[in-house]
């Protein structure tokens, strides 16, 4: 079963792709350099209903001297490809070349296809997504204030940094945090900041949504931090859930429609994606 | 809480007297030392007064200021930069509303990287989780043999695991307990392919109603299995020789978010022990006071202290089988049943030309007999066990059957003395658990109730004890019965307040039991009437009491204090001896316990206790008893009171980022009882023992200590231990009562060296040395054994072992040695699921192995006959 739902994965973004043809999402314009990396494990749930199906992915907050911009760990590569690809004289055949290598990187599922660009010492963010339906990029532009509340507490190591406790609540969800001030950002996973060094670990109540330091390295090469924000659409979080939410209705459609599945029962797929509905933000 | 209150009194008065805000405005602007604005320094505000807890924060703009309001009741504050670029810089400063200006020396910081990916141990605030892939060999069986090799842990010769130096409490497969104590089975037979993390659970609290509200101190283990639903199947065929000697195995396992099952058939006579598989590793009602029923032992047989080795296989001389079935199901989210049955069936023989010296008043005795035992073991154990653990409540009822038809029988010196014992035994138990939350509340209630039935005997032929038996003439056969019935209930009752860190709980208990203890002694198959020489008791025994316990907890810090009180009431029927009699007595046991755990590695932890109590009425057995063919044992009519004092003190030390695991352990006891035992020799090694009343006292010290480093580039494990003991106890042998001083040192050095990809390397060292002083003799032994293993991994495909072992024994200038090889050849084919292994064991064909053992009255030197050079042509299968 578990084999034949990855097989049609695969085949569900095959098929997008030839109705759309690669959606070349590009942020072309070099708007920093990255000086860190921190890695962070994503561990989610992605049916609020049920806790058996956590997922994991990997996630990269890239922190550059201004800006520091927080992805899917694949995404740059991702990226990257289809950056070398965009100015090939057979399209065809580099978009085909493109695709095969794509496919072989992992993750960028329903929950992990945005990105976050964060101003360093503002609390201005910019949260974006492109091609979440069809042609359709969206960020969002956010003032985040977090109220954290500093947990008097011993100190607790993680990943070899001695951490203190925090706790907010942010987005309808209650969160227990921990941060170091070894590392001295005011920085985290997602949209978290505003505490005296970086967010090393972070939970909410549920342990719905989980993030944690993996690593943490300092960078010797160039690699330089993209963004086009002439590409997005602003809007606000709402509409961007609604966006998502379309999108997965969009692909039940695709498969009810669809001639490329023969006899897979698509009812169960169909039931998968529907239950995408534990976000991050409860708004 | 005086300081508190100070400050409290001092800014109440600077509030009314001169009204000043507490409020307080710090602003700044902060540059480096070009006097350019020093961007994003994280600025935050310490209380000095209360161990530098943060007041607030912020960090400065891209002009570099910052502006921040706080209130703080101290004088001074400390104010702590922190960036990136500049140096880190701490300030005292006067707490009011004021502006700064500050300087930072310009440093550019090394930060300090981390990655955890790829660690193979990773701790968690209550976790230590293993990664199997990382300390997995080619040759590795199941996961027993990786969590042997892990950091922290110890698999002893029988399969028992400790976590730095205690056992585990629980042994989980994706967080269901299938196995309870038996989890032998899936240890030694579940492939560790299928396992992907190993999670030690430290403080692990069984009950989920009660964690993080009862601490428990033991620590548990929970295999992460690679896939959700795993099915694996191990089959395995060995045959060799000489004579025909086999090995079959054939185990399924089954586990699901449902369903758990292992089935497991095996049978052997290669020396593999089948009973570590049977009986349970931990006692399971060990909540109800410490109550264990085992199967009593009630007479000797004569068997043979084994060896001084840790390979049993050199001398278990077997031929076993084991049909055991697991299953369990999950009902609901929290509900699971499940059922365990497991039968076993050995034949063990066991071989030893046992040298006696005692060391009596006036002259040494010398006894040599040449011993050999055969013992039939056959037992059933069932248990059929339902839990609810739901976050409000928890219920867990267990019931076990079981049975032994256990047999045994002894040649001493070919016929000159032979013994035929039947040992049966049977047991019905059932424990009821209730647990319920009110509010922030619990209350529980338990109930117990067991049944024993334990008819057994021996017979010795020739006839013994020919004075006290046969009138003084020799005579063929004595039979000694002895039977032991009895009905134990325990109830108990307990309501626990909760108050912050605080928990009070009150137990009210009622124990009940009903007791029969009968011996009769046969001459010839005629019972024989005489008083001195038979025993009919029946007693009950009725207990109630009250248990206080307060607890004081916080994350880091443990305190338990148990006052428990109770009455006993005992009523004794002697029906043969002036013994009956009515005894009460009031019982008082109080504990303390603290648990300490700072700098997230380091843990403490002490406890003190006192226990008085009356000794077991199998000691009124005022008839005599043959316990074995050369004691004859009788009581007294009167029981012991005991009290006994212990403390401990136990320091542990884990850090998995730096590889290093260390305890110590030291712990005293003293026990006072006004009952001795009294040793008359009759001449040529026979002994007569009786009770007498005198006050005496028994003082035990030992000190445990280990350490474990883990390389981890270098995939090697070092670990050193030793355990040291010192006992000093009165005996009474004929008239004169004398001192004696047990002294045991142990030390060890396990290495592991992973290295090399293409070569493995084990090697053990471990010595023992025995001291006994006693008036008549003092006696001294040393014993080590070295243990070297390689594994050479010659290709994916296939691997040698080379294992050599040395022992020697060293005992008043006279030495021996013993000198053993194997060698083990493994094929794998890289596709298919079947692989070959050929064995040769012990080599060298060595015979003998001689080890000693002190006893207060004698030195005994056992020449143990071994297990002669095998060759095994294994094949199996496993996916």
């Amino acid at each position: 079963m578990q084999i034949k739902i990855a097989k049609l994965r695969i085949k569900i973004l095959l098929l997008i792709l030839v109705r759309y043809g690669v959606a070349i999402a590009q942020d072309d314009v070099e708007i920093d350099k990255v000086n860190y990396i921190a890695s962070y494990l994503y561990t989610f749930q992605e049916d609020s209903l049920s806790n058996d199906r956590l997922k994991s992915e990997e996630m990269n907050l890239y922190i550059g001297s201004t800006y520091s911009k927080f992805e899917h760990a694949y995404a740059y590569q991702r990226d990257s490809i289809i950056k070398v690809y965009k100015n090939h004289t057979n399209q065809q055949e580099a978009t085909q070349i493109a695709w095969s290598l794509i496919q072989q990187l992992p993750g960028g599922g329903h929950f992990t296809k945005f990105k976050i660009l964060k101003e360093n010492n503002n609390d201005t963010i910019t949260f974006f997504e492109s091609n979440i339906t069809s042609k359709v990029n969206l960020k969002v532009i956010q003032n985040i204030q977090i109220d954290w509340n500093l947990v008097e507490s011993n100190d607790t190591i993680i990943c070899n940094y001695k951490c203190h406790k925090a706790t907010c609540n942010f987005s309808g969800r209650y969160y227990k945090a921990w941060y170091t001030m070894e590392l001295p950002f005011n920085n985290g996973p997602y949209k978290f900041l505003g505490l005296p060094g970086l967010i090393v670990k972070i939970e909410d109540k549920e342990g719905q949504h989980i993030f944690e330091l993996t690593s943490f390295n300092k960078i010797n090469y160039c690699m330089p931090i993209y963004f086009n924000k002439e590409r997005y659409k602003t809007t606000d979080m709402r509409a961007y859930y609604r966006a998502k939410k379309t999108r997965a209705m969009e692909l039940v459609q695709l498969i009810n429609n669809s001639q490329t599945f023969g006899d897979v029962n698509t009812g169960e797929i169909e039931a998968k994606i529907m239950t995408l509905n534990n976000y991050i933000e409860r708004l | 809480m005086r300081k508190c209150l100070r400050t409290y009194l001092f800014s109440s008065i600077l509030l009314f007297s001169l009204i000043i805000n507490a409020q307080s405005q710090l602003s700044g602007f902060i540059s480096g030392e070009d006097n350019q604005p020093a961007a994003a320094v994280s600025v935050m505000l310490l209380n000095p007064a209360a161990g530098n807890n943060i007041i607030t924060y912020a960090f400065t703009d891209d002009k570099g200021y910052f502006n921040m309001s706080y209130t703080a009741h101290t004088d001074t504050v400390a104010l702590s930069l922190r960036s990136l670029n500049y140096s880190d810089t701490t300030l005292l400063i006067a707490n009011k509303t004021q502006e700064l200006h500050i300087m930072l020396p310009t440093e550019v910081k090394a930060i300090k990287e981390v990655n955890v990916r790829g660690t193979p141990i990773v701790s968690k605030q209550d976790t230590t989780t293993y990664m199997v892939g990382s300390f997995e060999k080619q040759s590795d069986e199941s996961i027993g043999d990786v969590i042997n090799r892990m950091p922290g842990f110890t698999v002893d010769a029988t399969g028992k695991i400790y976590y730095m130096g205690k056992p585990i409490d629980k042994y989980y497969i994706e967080g269901m307990d299938l196995l309870e104590g038996r989890y032998g089975i899936a240890n030694k037979n579940l492939s560790n392919k299928a396992v992907g993390a190993v999670v030690v659970l430290h403080n692990h609290q069984p009950i989920k109603m009660l964690r993080d509200k009862q601490f428990n101190d033991g620590t548990s283990v929970n295999l992460k299995l690679k896939k959700k639903f795993t099915t694996t199947f191990r089959a395995e065929g060995a045959i060799g020789i000489p004579y025909p000697r086999y090995n079959a195995n054939i185990t399924p396992m089954l586990f699901s978010p449902k369903h758990q099952m292992i089935a497991t058939l095996q049978a052997n006579n290669i020396g593999n022990d089948l009973s570590t598989q049977h009986h349970p590793f931990t006692i399971s009602y060990n909540e109800i006071d410490n109550y264990t029923n085992t199967k009593p032992n009630l007479l000797d047989i004569s068997s043979v202290a084994p060896p001084g080795i840790s390979n049993r296989e050199r001398y278990l001389m077997n031929n076993a089988a084991l049909i055991s079935f697991n299953y369990l199901t999950k009902l609901s989210d929290e509900e699971e049943l499940k059922t365990n049955v497991s039968y076993y069936n050995d034949r063990i023989e066991e071989e030893a030309l046992i040298e006696t010296e005692y060391y009596l008043e006036n002259d040494t005795t010398r006894l040599r007999e040449h011993t050999q035992n055969t013992f039939k073991k056959n037992s059933l154990i069932t248990d059929l066990i339902f839990t609810n653990n739901a976050s409000k409540k928890y219920i867990n009822n267990k019931f076990r059957l079981e049975n032994y038809w256990d047999k045994a029988e002894t040649s001493i010196n070919e016929t000159q003395q032979l013994q035929n014992a039947k040992l049966p035994h049977f047991s019905a138990a059932d424990e009821l658990d209730w647990h319920r939350m009110v509010g922030k509340h619990f209350i529980s209630f338990k109930a117990f109730v067991d049944y024993n039935h334990s008819p057994q005997q021996i017979q010795y032929e020739p006839g013994v004890f020919d004075d006290y038996i046969n009138n003084g003439e020799a005579y063929n056969l004595a039979t000694q019965h002895y039977l032991k019935q009895d009905l134990h209930t325990k109830a108990s009752a307990a309501f626990t307040l909760t108050h912050k860190r605080w928990a009070f709980s009150t137990k009210t208990f009622v124990n009940f039991s009903l007791n029969k203890l009968n011996t009769t002694i046969d001459n010839n198959d005629f019972e024989i009437t005489a008083d001195s020489l038979r025993n009919q008791l029946d007693w009950t025994e009725s207990e109630a009491g009250v248990d206080e316990k307060i607890s004081y907890e916080t994350p880091s810090l443990k305190l338990r204090f148990n006052l428990p009180l109770s009455y006993i009431n005992n009523n004794i029927d002697d029906a043969w001896h002036q013994a009956s009699q009515y005894i009460q007595q009031a019982i008082f046991a109080p504990r303390a316990y603290l648990n300490y755990e700072f700098y997230n590695f380091f843990k403490l932890i002490t406890s003190l206790s006192f226990s008085k109590s009356i000794g077991d009425i199998n000691g009124l057995t005022q008839g005599f008893i043959i316990n074995n063919y050369r004691s004859l044992n009788r009581g007294l009519n009167q029981l012991p009171h005991k009290y006994r004092y212990t403390g401990s003190f136990r320091s542990e030390y884990k850090n998995p980022l730096s590889g290093w695991f260390a305890s110590i352990d030291y712990r005293y006891s003293l026990n006072h009882s006004d009952i001795i035992t009294r040793q008359i020799s009759m001449g040529n090694g026979v002994l007569q023992s009786e009770i007498l009343p005198y006050d005496n006292e028994r003082s035990d010290h030992t000190f445990n200590g280990e350490v474990t480093y883990y390389i981890s580039n270098w995939r090697s494990t070092i670990g050193i231990n030793s355990t040291n003991t010192f006992q000093q106890s009165q005996y009474v042998l004929n008239q004169s009562l004398s001192d004696r001083e047990l002294q045991t040192n142990i030390a060890g050095l396990n290495i592991n060296w992973g290295y090399w990809k293409a070569l493995q390397i084990k090697y053990n060292f471990n010595y023992t040395r025995t001291r006994q002083r006693t008036t008549q003799a003092n006696s001294k032994f040393h014993n080590y054994e070295q243990v070297l293993d390689f594994f050479f991994y010659l290709t994916k495909k296939q691997w040698i072992n080379i294992r050599g072992e040395y022992n020697f024994n060293e005992n008043n200038q006279q030495t021996f040695h013993s000198w053993f090889g194997d060698i083990s050849y493994a094929y794998k084919p890289e596709k298919g699921k079947f692989s070959y292994k050929i064995q040769c064991r012990n080599i060298f064909d060595t015979q003998q192995l001689i080890s000693y053992w002190n006893s207060d009255i004698s030195l005994v030197r056992n020449t143990y006959y071994l297990r002669p050079r095998e060759i095994l042509l294994n094949v199996s299968y496993r996916f």
